[in-house]
Order: C-alpha cells, then sequence, then structure tokens
C-alpha cells in the first residue's frame, strides 16, 4: 500500500473499519502514523466544541406555529380556490375514505385506548385494501403484538407471519416471532393424538 | 417494538401537532447542534431548528414508515443549512497564542480555531463531517441524508477530516501545552 492510498483510508480506520493491509503499512511509516493521529486529535477536538442546549421556548414557539395557516395574507384567487374546494368536500354525497396511514393511526388509537374490539376490524383493513403500504406492515406487528399480549400466541403468529417486507422483520421482531412460535409448537406437543 | 418516531409521524399526518414534541424532545438537541455547527451561528442554528420541524409536520404525508426518521430529518435540516449557508465570513485562523496560554484560554482558543476551520471546509463535505463525526449518524443514514451513496459519504469524511487536520495542525501540535 501506498502512502497516498494509506490516506484515502485512515478516515475509515478512525471510524472501526479494519484494515489489515494499511495497519502493516502504519507500521512502517512514521509519516502516515503522524497523519493518522493528526486526523484523531482533529476529530477530537471537532468533538469537544460545547453543545448549545435546546431553549424550552423554542418547543413552544414550534407548537404555537403549527396552529397558524404557513401564510398570513392569502391572495383572494387562493382564497376563493380554496373556498370552493370546501364546497365540493362539503358537498360530496360519500365522505373520503381515510388513507392507510389514517386508518392505522385509527387502528393505534384505539389500541392505545384499550379499545381492541375497534381496533382490531380497522387494522385488519389496513393489510386487505393496502397490502403494499408499510403501514400494512405496521398494523401486522401492532396486531401480533397485541394477541402476544393477550396470550393468544396463533392468533400474534398468523398476524407475524403476515409481514411482507423483509425490512420490517427487525431483529426483535424476528426473536418475538421465533419466541411465539416455539411456544405454538410446545402448545401443539401437548395436545393429545387422537 | 414498532418504531416511536414512525408512530409519531402517522400520528402528525392525522393532525395531531401535539405529537410533534415528542418528535422535537427526542431530536431537537441534535438538530439544533448540528445546525449550529453547519452555520457557525446560534440565532439561525435556532430559526432553521424551527423550520425543520415545521416542515416534518407540514410535509408529514411525504414521509415512508421504515426507521428512516433521522435521516430524513437530518435532509432536511442540511438542505435549510445549505440555502443558508455559512453566515459569518471566514475568519482567518491564527496562529496559536505565544508564550503559552494557560490550559483553559487553550481550550478557548482550539474552540475558536475548530470553529473557523468549520467556516472553510466546503459543503458538502462540512455536511459528512458533522454529521459522521459529532452527531454520530452512520454512514447508511448519512448517505440517505445527503442523497447519495455511502461510498461518496466515505469518500467526503475522508477529504473533509484530511483538510480539517492540516487548519488545525498548528493548534494541535505535541509541543504545545
Amino acid at each position: 500500500m501506498t502512502c497516498e492510498e494509506s490516506a484515502g483510508r485512515m478516515s475509515e480506520l478512525l471510524d472501526g473499519v479494519p484494515g489489515d493491509e494499511l495497519e502493516a503499512h502504519l507500521g512502517g511509516c512514521p509519516a502516515c502514523r503522524e497523519g493518522l493521529e493528526g486526523m484523531r486529535r482533529a476529530d477530537d477536538a471537532l468533538r469537544r466544541l460545547p453543545p448549545i442546549e435546546w431553549p424550552p421556548a423554542l418547543t413552544e414557539s414550534i407548537l404555537r406555529r403549527t396552529n397558524r395557516p404557513a401564510r398570513r395574507f392569502l391572495p383572494i384567487a387562493a382564497c376563493l380556490a380554496a373556498a370552493a374546494a370546501v364546497a365540493v368536500l362539503l358537498l360530496r354525497p360519500v365522505p373520503q375514505e381515510p388513507d392507510a396511514a389514517g386508518l392505522y393511526a385509527q387502528g393505534r388509537l384505539h389500541l392505545d385506548q384499550g379499545d381492541a374490539a375497534r381496533a382490531i376490524p380497522v387494522l385488519r383493513s389496513v393489510v386487505e385494501r393496502h397490502p403494499e403500504s408499510p403501514w400494512a406492515d405496521a398494523s401486522c406487528l401492532a396486531l401480533a403484538a397485541h394477541f402476544e399480549k393477550a396470550g393468544d400466541d396463533p392468533a400474534a403468529l398468523s398476524w407475524y407471519t403476515a409481514i411482507r417486507r423483509p425490512e420490517s422483520i427487525t431483529p426483535a421482531v424476528a426473536r418475538a416471532i421465533q419466541a411465539v412460535a416455539f411456544r405454538c409448537d410446545v402448545e401443539k406437543a401437548r395436545r393429545p393424538v387422537k | 417494538m414498532l418504531d416511536p418516531d414512525d408512530l409519531a409521524m402517522a400520528a402528525l399526518r392525522e393532525g395531531r401537532a401535539d405529537r410533534l414534541r415528542e418528535l422535537i424532545d427526542r431530536h431537537g438537541p441534535v438538530v439544533l447542534n448540528f445546525l449550529h455547527r453547519m452555520t457557525g451561528d446560534r440565532a439561525t442554528a435556532e430559526d432553521l431548528s424551527q423550520e425543520t420541524f415545521l416542515r416534518i409536520y407540514r410535509h408529514a404525508a411525504r414521509y415512508v414508515p421504515g426507521g428512516g426518521f433521522r435521516a430524513w430529518l437530518f435532509a432536511i435540516a442540511r438542505n435549510l443549512a445549505y440555502k443558508q449557508g455559512r453566515k459569518r465570513a471566514p475568519e482567518p485562523l491564527a496562529p496559536p497564542a505565544a508564550p503559552a496560554p494557560a490550559e483553559a484560554a487553550r481550550a478557548l482558543e482550539l474552540q475558536a480555531a475548530v470553529s473557523a476551520a468549520l467556516d472553510r471546509i466546503e459543503e458538502p463535505f462540512r455536511s459528512a463531517l458533522v454529521l459522521c463525526t459529532v452527531d454520530g449518524v452512520s454512514y447508511k443514514e448519512a448517505a440517505e441524508a445527503c442523497g447519495c451513496s455511502v461510498k461518496t459519504i466515505s469518500s467526503r469524511l475522508a477529504r473533509a477530516r484530511a483538510r480539517l487536520r492540516d487548519l488545525l495542525a498548528p493548534h494541535l501540535r505535541e509541543d504545545l501545552p
């Protein structure tokens, strides 16, 4: 490895990326060792810049602004367009159906309030109507967690296995699935054979 | 088990603005410090932090859940910082004072030198440096926030670190007290 190549890899070494070839080069090159040490010190100096505190008043200011319209003065044409849009919405014979995120939020709210009877059909509808949406997996997870907590492992397992997106299976989810599947197997083994 | 940021974002989509407080409590200080280092000015950093969280609220419908909230948050903050630019004009890098100052004075001098060095590191290298070195953001998250590949982030970070080292060299000599 040349000194030029070594310079390009030093940063990764600082972040813990192992590099046998680089370390071998550093062992025999005082100039590169000094370069790496300088980089480490500069990193430390940057990290030691004193942090500034988040002012609590800033939070309140942000929350107050969420209650305000984005613009203070709307042009007349925009006001007329907005009024027309409201009129169209009010005159619609059928109310607009909430999207996957809206349904999921509704379902979660019912679950948080302990109203499983209302939550389950809503979350189930997200999975059935919007199977491709990431909210479908979120609904599966919410339902699985609910049934697992209620001690209904077969139902929990069926919702876990309904998850479609691989990225939704985090290590924690994978461990939960394994645990539920294990309990289901044990329960099956206990049943008397007819 | 579910990502708490994803849950808060789902509530924001429903217009429950109160859930924004939870996101601010969790991420506000990191965003503020990121913007402070990016802009070099506290008042600007506070204004941009405010704007960042308001954009999160207003554009909640665009957020795709899946655990990538932090990258999305930093992408918004970085774009705002990029448009704003560094507020201060780069200050000249003064040589270390001689005779050797006291420890506290030297620490302050080093802080000033680091801040002045950040002024001199151009975008997109500065955001890679601040995100990965100070804010502890992974290469993957930083790549998502900056809209580039992990390899590009790694190379920008290497250049930024080398530049920072060279700019701070007179202040980081071992022989200084």
